[in-house]
């Protein structure tokens, strides 16, 4: 009687340990990784000095293999970086509005800006935009960016014909490069996930 | 002893595995993360339609002084607009009819010499050259074939 109520104060002893750890690793990757603000249309900026932003930026190469003309979709090509130190999937962004208007410029290097052809007159935006500025949109396959300083970070994507130009867009918008205007958001998870081979294509469709 | 153990392991086992649960669905959820840039991609425009070409002309039929002008088509080209002059191949050229197809026929003409010249339109506002041969054309000359 008296082994056993010691046996089972042992038992005790180690869930009572095993379970307390858990706890505190619980408690450890949370403040790691997940102290993030969950509410849908705000930012994860400020919310937590754990979670830096992302940096969403064009790049020349490769070169759209979609190009747009008046009436029609072409490709965005993007780099997206990651400076935290763990992996970060992309699943939707969040858009302005539909007439939020990208610049043209006269060559890749989106320096000198096309005359004519500007953010109030070239009638190229994201396609899929509405009237409401962070309108969220999924990607069908999503996208994992890899950690700080890891393989695929930053990470070049193609986003299949997510730009649209206007049918009255002018001529002088012809052979033009467009610098996309800023997206509003992302949508994304953190943590332990197998990168995105890059360069990728993705994009979203509805 | 033994018993009051057991209690308080089986108890911390319940808080545990909630925590442990929630934070799984916690970890599961998303956010929304800004992103820190003034950009978010580059794009890129096709150059405005290549003029067309191998623009022709015919009467038809030869006696009916009607006036059928045809072209290639061009790619990506919404529209086409016919072009026409009366004094010479160099001289002003008034639009006279606007068709998504590749070619148009004239209502009747008077009896004359008539110069066309063809352009592809993309949308509104984007337009080729003209047509790099200019279709000429009596209405009493060869029939289409």
């Amino acid at each position: 009687m008296t082994v056993k109520t010691t046996r089972w104060s042992r038992r005790a002893k180690v869930v009572s340990a095993v379970c307390g750890s858990l706890l505190v690793a619980a408690g450890a990757y949370a403040a790691t990784n997940w102290v993030v603000g969950l509410n849908g249309s705000s930012s994860g900026e400020g919310q937590s000095a754990t979670i830096a932003n992302l940096s969403i930026t064009a790049v020349a190469t490769p070169a759209p293999g979609n190009v747009l003309f008046p009436g029609n979709t072409g490709d965005v090509v993007v780099t997206i970086a990651n400076p935290n130190s763990y992996p970060v999937t992309i699943s939707a962004v969040n858009l302005p509005t539909s007439t939020t208007q990208a610049g043209g410029f006269t060559t890749s290097a989106l320096s000198t800006a096309q005359t004519g052809c500007s953010t109030t007159t070239s009638g190229v935006t994201w396609n899929f935009a509405t009237t409401t500025s962070g309108s969220s949109h999924s990607l069908p396959t999503a996208l994992t960016v890899g950690a700080s300083g890891a393989a695929n970070n930053p990470l070049v994507v193609t986003l299949a014909n997510d730009a649209v130009m206007s049918t009255t867009s002018p001529a002088a918008c012809a052979n033009t490069f467009f610098s996309m205007p800023a997206l509003t958001g992302i949508t994304a998870t953190g943590g332990a996930a197998t990168s995105t081979t890059s360069p990728a294509t993705s994009g979203w469709t509805s | 002893m033994s018993r009051g153990a057991l209690l308080v392991a089986v108890a911390l086992t319940a808080v545990c595995s909630l925590f442990v649960s929630s934070g799984t669905a916690w970890a599961a959820a998303n956010w929304t993360v800004k992103v820190a840039t003034v950009n978010s991609g580059e794009a890129k425009a096709q150059a405005l339609p290549a003029a067309p070409v191998a623009t022709s002309a015919c009467t038809t039929p030869a006696s009916a002084r009607t006036v059928k002008v045809s072209w290639a088509a061009i790619t990506h080209a919404t529209t086409y607009g016919v072009y026409q002059a009366t004094t010479s191949a160099t001289g002003t050229y008034t639009l006279v009819m606007s068709v998504s197809t590749t070619s148009w026929t004239s209502g009747v003409l008077a009896t004359g010499h008539y110069w066309y010249e063809v352009k592809a339109n993309i949308g509104t506002n984007w337009a080729s050259a003209s047509s790099t041969a200019t279709a000429e054309r009596t209405t009493t000359s060869s029939a289409c074939s």
